[in-house]
């Protein structure tokens, strides 16, 4: 065992260290939400994780984005595998660069328990939320991150085997993302998955 | 009369119907009846009945 896994049992015990090895979760997109909640759920002791995203680093991005300068250029698969290896070497992390639609979607998510939404765009939110709920997946998805200075806009809507977090309302179309209200929506998000996985008998 | 988002309406017709109704964008649109997702290829199909609970959860961009 790695320091790293040494490391958390200070914080778990071996029962829920053991559903944190063993749960496979999947994120789709790696930008403002996934980037971050990659980060938060390997610090968190998950072991076997898939990132999905078809897009590279942009400059652009680095304004929210949990990217370096020196990343621009990179798939953002790689560039996250890179800083997720740096916090915890001995975890599984698998990538695939592949954008998601009607005809991929069930392929992709069929073989991992906890399937987190973490896309831009409104209606591949949607096919994935459908396509998970439909194969019995827990599913974390988000809806309103946009804007700043609104945070306590931010709700969490629970409901059987699902969980979305956002303010429902402020699309990117009507503000743009910035780092502090994206991170706290990603944040909740990486909370809720190890709710999940905690409560999963 | 059906719950919708924990508000009662008074409707008869498919979830299709529901959603013109409502004026939603489908694309960005999930519904669950009674906590059950339905895939939107079922929607037109798909007959609400009297005391069905619809749950319509609609994204906004971004992420």
């Amino acid at each position: 065992m790695n320091s790293f896994n040494l490391m958390l049992k200070n914080y778990f015990d071996d029962n829920l260290l053991q559903k944190l090895s063993r749960v496979k979760v999947l994120i789709i997109g790696c930008g403002g939400l996934g980037s971050h909640i990659a980060w938060m759920l390997i610090r968190c002791g998950v072991q076997n994780l898939k990132i999905v995203d078809f897009d590279r680093v942009e400059l652009k991005n680095l304004n929210r984005q949990g990217y370096f300068l020196a990343q621009v250029g990179l798939p953002k698969v790689l560039a996250l595998k890179d800083i997720l290896t740096q916090i915890n070497p001995g975890a599984n992390i698998a990538i695939t660069v592949e954008k998601i639609d009607d005809k991929n979607v069930e392929k992709i998510i069929m073989s991992y328990d906890v399937i987190v939404e973490a896309v831009d765009d409104e209606a591949t939110k949607a096919l994935i939320f459908e396509a998970a709920m439909k194969l019995n997946k827990k599913v974390v998805a988000a809806s309103g991150v946009a804007g700043f200075g609104d945070c306590e806009r931010i709700k969490i809507k629970r409901g059987r085997n699902f969980v979305i977090v956002g303010d429902f309302s402020t699309s990117v179309k009507d503000k743009k993302p910035y780092a502090p209200k994206v991170t706290a929506v990603a944040a909740i998000q990486a909370d809720e998955v190890l709710r999940m996985v905690v409560e999963d008998e | 009369m059906l719950k919708v988002n924990d508000k009662e309406l008074n409707f008869t017709g498919s979830i299709k119907e529901l959603l013109d109704y409502l004026k939603l964008n489908q694309s960005s649109c999930a519904v669950l009846v009674n906590g059950e997702i339905i895939k939107r290829k079922d929607w037109e199909k798909y007959l609400l009945k009297n005391d069905d609970y619809v749950e319509i959860v609609s994204f906004v961009g971004g992420g």
